[in-house]
C-alpha cells in the first residue's frame, strides 16, 4: 500500500471542510495526488474507481477493499503537535500483522514510528502482575513477527501489553495516552459478525486508518 | 526498611529525638560555661519540639481519607503548617538581621557603649577558656556537632517529605536546615573568638544567614498561603495543562479551566467542547488525567486530579450575503453591492448553508451596510475585486467584503440555484 492518491468526498459543511483539510494535509505529507469529489454521497463514492494505492478520507468505509482513513473532526495529521507515531493493535490472529505490513511504506514516507498494542485477558493460573506474563503463545508469536516486519522496513517501534477492560476502550485510551494521532487497523478475516474496527469507530475520537483487504491476502 | 524510614511519623520521631538531645546538651553546656548564646539556642530548640509535634498532628490530619464533608481531603492542613513555619522563619530572619546590624555597629568603638545600652539582643560572648582547654572543645563540639546533625536530619526530612508528598515535612525540613546554618555560624563565632579574639565576626555571617532565611521563609509562607486561598497554579503549569488538552484529538475548545493546589496534588476543573461520543470522552478523560499528571510533575506536583465536564461546541452560526444581479434574465453574482438588484442572505450554521432569502438592495451605500449589519452578516461576496469604497464601508461595520470563490460549492448552492 503506497498511497499515491488521496481521495476525499467533500460537502459544504464543517466536517466536510475539516475532512478536506485533513486530506490535503495528508496528500502534502505523502507527496500524493489529491482527488476531491465535491458533493459526493456515500453511493457516489462506492461507485468511484479506486486503485489499490488509494487512501479514501471519508466519514465511512464504503468497501472493505478500500483503505479508508476516518478523520472524525480532525483537520490535519500533526496539527495538534502530537507524536510522530501510530498505534497498531495486535492480536493472536492475522489482522494486526496484515495492517503492520500494509502500512509500512506509508509510515516510512511519513517518518512515523509504531506503538504495538496488545491486550490480554488475565490468566488466573498466573500470579504475576505483569500483563506480558499472561499473553497467549500465539499472541507472543504475532508480536515478534510484527516487530520483525518493522525492523525489515527500518521503522521504529515500541510494544505495549495491557490487560484492558475492553479492547476498543483500551485501544483508544492507549492511543490517547501515548499521544498517537492515528490508529491503524485491519478487519479480521475470520470474523463473521461485528468487528473491533466498528467498535473503535463507534467510540474513538482519534483518526483511524483501516487497511483495505486485497483478494490475494485472503 | 527504607520504606519504613520514609514514613512521616518515623521521620518526625527521629526529628523529635534530635531536638531532645540538642535541648539537653545545649542547656547543660550553656549553663555550665555561662554562655547566653548557647542557652538561647537551646531554648529555641524547645520551641522546635512544639513545632515538630504540630507537624505530626497535621500529617496525621492530612493523611485522613476523603469523606463527604471533605471531598478533596484535608491535605491543606499541611499548607497551614507551611505558612506558619514560613512566617516564623521570616520573623527569625528579621530578628537575626537586627541583632547582626546592632552587633556590627557596636564594633565601632565610639558607638559601643551607646549601642550596648539600647541593644535588646545584647549577649555575652562565649567563655571559651584558654586555647586547647576543655571548655573550648566542648563549645565547638556543641555548636558544630549540632549544626551537622541538623544538616543531615533536615535533608532527610525534605527528601522524605518530597517523596511522600508531605508539604509540612518539607517546610519543617527547611526550618531544620536553617537551624543548621545558624548553628554553623555560631560555631564560626566560637572559632573567631578563639583564633582572632573577634567574636563579632559572627555577625557578618549571621547577616547573610538572615537574608537566606528570609527568602526561604517567604517561599514557604507564599506556598502555604496560596494553597490555603486556592490560588490558581502559576502560568507555566496552566499553559502546560492547556497545551496537553488542546493536543488531544477530539477536543474542539478548552472552554473553562480552573486549577489550584491541594497538598501536592493539582485539582483541575475544566470544561471541554467536543463532538466525540460519550464512550470516547471516557477514554479522553482517563488519558488526560495521566498525561496532565505527568506534565505537572515537572512543576513539583505528585499528580493531578482533573474534574472534566464535556459539552457540545456552540454551532458557528453566521450569515453570508451575496450581491446578486439579473443579467439577460440570468442570475449572476454582481461585481459590487451597489450594482446588485438584491442581496441574498444565507444562514450558514457550521459552514453548511441551510437557508437563503432575498432582499432588495437599498439605494444608498450607508443603508446597505446598515442592512448587512442588522442581518448579522459576517461576509459579503461579490464577483471579482469589488469596489474599494464598499470594502472600506463594510470593514468599518466589521463585515468582511471579498470575492466569491468559484471553487467553493457553497457559491453555486447560494448564488446559482435559480436561473
Amino acid at each position: 500500500m503506497d498511497a499515491r492518491r488521496v481521495v476525499v468526498p467533500w460537502k459544504c459543511n464543517r466536517s466536510g471542510d475539516a475532512r478536506l483539510a485533513y486530506a490535503t494535509d495528508l496528500a502534502d505529507m505523502l507527496d500524493a495526488e489529491l482527488e476531491t469529489l465535491p458533493g459526493a454521497s456515500k453511493e457516489d463514492v462506492r461507485l468511484f474507481d479506486f486503485e489499490s494505492d488509494d487512501i479514501l478520507v471519508a466519514p465511512w468505509q464504503v468497501s472493505e477493499d478500500v483503505t479508508t482513513l476516518i478523520p472524525f473532526d480532525e483537520s490535519g495529521l500533526l496539527l495538534r503537535g502530537l507524536e510522530h507515531k501510530v498505534l497498531i493493535p495486535l492480536s493472536g490472529d492475522w489482522s494486526g500483522l496484515y495492517a503492520t505490513r500494509e502500512v509500512m511504506p506509508l509510515l516510512r514516507r511519513l517518518g512515523f514510528s509504531i506503538v504495538f498494542w496488545h491486550s490480554t485477558w488475565r490468566d488466573l493460573r498466573v500470579s504475576s502482575a505483569e500483563p506480558r506474563d499472561h499473553m497467549l503463545a500465539s499472541a507472543k508469536v504475532t508480536e515478534v513477527q510484527a516487530q520483525d516486519i518493522a525492523r525489515e522496513y527500518g521503522v521504529g517501534f515500541e510494544s505495549l501489553v495491557e490487560t484492558a477492560e475492553t479492547i476498543d476502550g483500551g485501544l483508544v485510551f492507549a492511543a490517547c495516552l501515548h499521544r498517537c494521532p492515528l490508529i491503524v487497523m485491519a478487519r479480521g478475516r475470520n470474523t463473521v459478525l461485528g468487528s473491533y474496527v466498528d467498535d473503535v469507530l463507534e467510540g474513538s475520537h482519534i483518526p483511524v486508518l483501516i487497511m483495505g483487504r486485497e483478494a490475494e491476502a485472503y | 526498611m527504607m520504606k519504613r524510614m520514609r514514613n512521616p511519623f518515623v521521620v518526625m520521631g527521629i526529628v523529635l529525638a534530635m531536638y531532645f538531645v540538642k535541648v539537653s546538651t545545649k542547656l547543660g553546656v550553656g549553663y555550665s560555661i555561662n554562655s547566653t548564646m548557647i542557652q538561647g539556642d537551646g531554648w529555641h530548640n524547645v520551641s522546635d519540639i512544639f513545632e515538630a509535634l504540630m507537624v505530626i498532628v497535621m500529617v496525621w490530619l492530612a493523611a485522613r481519607p476523603r469523606s463527604e464533608e471533605y471531598p478533596l481531603g484535608r491535605k491543606n492542613a499541611e499548607s497551614l503548617v507551611s505558612a506558619a513555619i514560613g512566617a516564623m522563619l521570616i520573623f527569625m530572619a528579621l530578628k537575626l538581621a537586627a541583632e547582626s546590624v546592632l552587633g556590627l555597629l557596636a564594633w565601632i568603638p565610639a558607638l559601643t557603649s551607646s549601642i550596648d545600652a539600647v541593644n535588646p539582643f545584647h549577649r555575652d560572648t562565649l567563655i571559651v577558656g584558654e586555647p586547647g582547654s576543655g571548655l573550648f572543645w566542648l563549645a565547638l563540639a556543641v555548636t558544630g556537632g549540632s549544626g551537622l546533625i541538623s544538616l543531615v536530619v533536615g535533608c532527610y526530612q525534605i527528601s522524605s517529605g518530597k517523596r511522600g508528598g508531605h508539604e509540612s515535612l518539607v517546610a519543617d525540613g527547611n526550618e531544620t536546615l536553617s537551624d543548621s546554618v545558624i548553628e554553623f555560624v555560631t560555631c564560626v563565632g566560637v572559632l573567631s573568638e578563639y583564633f582572632l579574639h573577634q567574636p563579632r565576626l559572627e555577625y557578618v555571617f549571621t547577616l547573610a544567614v538572615a537574608v537566606k532565611l528570609a527568602l526561604t521563609g517567604r517561599e514557604l509562607f507564599c506556598k502555604g498561603f496560596y494553597t490555603l486561598l486556592q490560588r490558581s497554579l502559576d502560568s507555566g503549569a496552566m499553559t502546560s495543562i492547556r497545551d496537553e488538552v488542546i493536543a488531544t484529538c477530539g477536543v474542539v475548545k478548552l472552554a473553562d479551566l480552573k486549577a489550584f493546589r491541594i497538598g501536592d496534588v493539582a485539582i483541575i476543573i475544566m470544561k471541554l467542547h467536543t463532538r466525540a461520543p460519550l464512550s470516547a470522552t471516557r477514554q479522553m478523560k482517563k488519558s488526560l488525567a495521566v498525561r496532565i499528571g505527568r506534565r505537572l510533575q515537572k512543576f513539583g506536583f505528585a499528580g493531578a486530579d482533573p474534574y472534566i465536564r464535556f459539552d457540545a461546541p456552540t454551532p458557528d452560526w453566521h450569515r453570508d450575503a451575496y450581491a446578486i444581479a439579473s443579467i439577460d434574465g440570468e442570475e449572476r453574482i454582481s461585481a459590487s453591492i451597489f450594482s446588485a438588484d438584491r442581496l441574498r442572505f444565507c444562514n450558514v450554521p457550521d459552514g453548511n448553508v441551510t437557508r437563503a432569502s432575498d432582499t432588495q438592495t437599498p439605494s444608498e451605500l450607508p443603508r446597505i451596510v446598515a442592512l448587512l449589519a442588522r442581518k448579522k452578516v459576517r461576509t459579503v461576496l461579490v464577483f471579482g475585486e469589488g469596489v474599494e469604497s464598499e470594502r472600506a464601508a463594510c470593514r468599518a461595520a466589521g463585515i468582511e467584503y471579498r470575492s466569491a470563490d468559484f471553487n467553493d460549492p457553497r457559491v453555486y448552492r447560494c448564488a446559482r440555484r435559480r436561473r
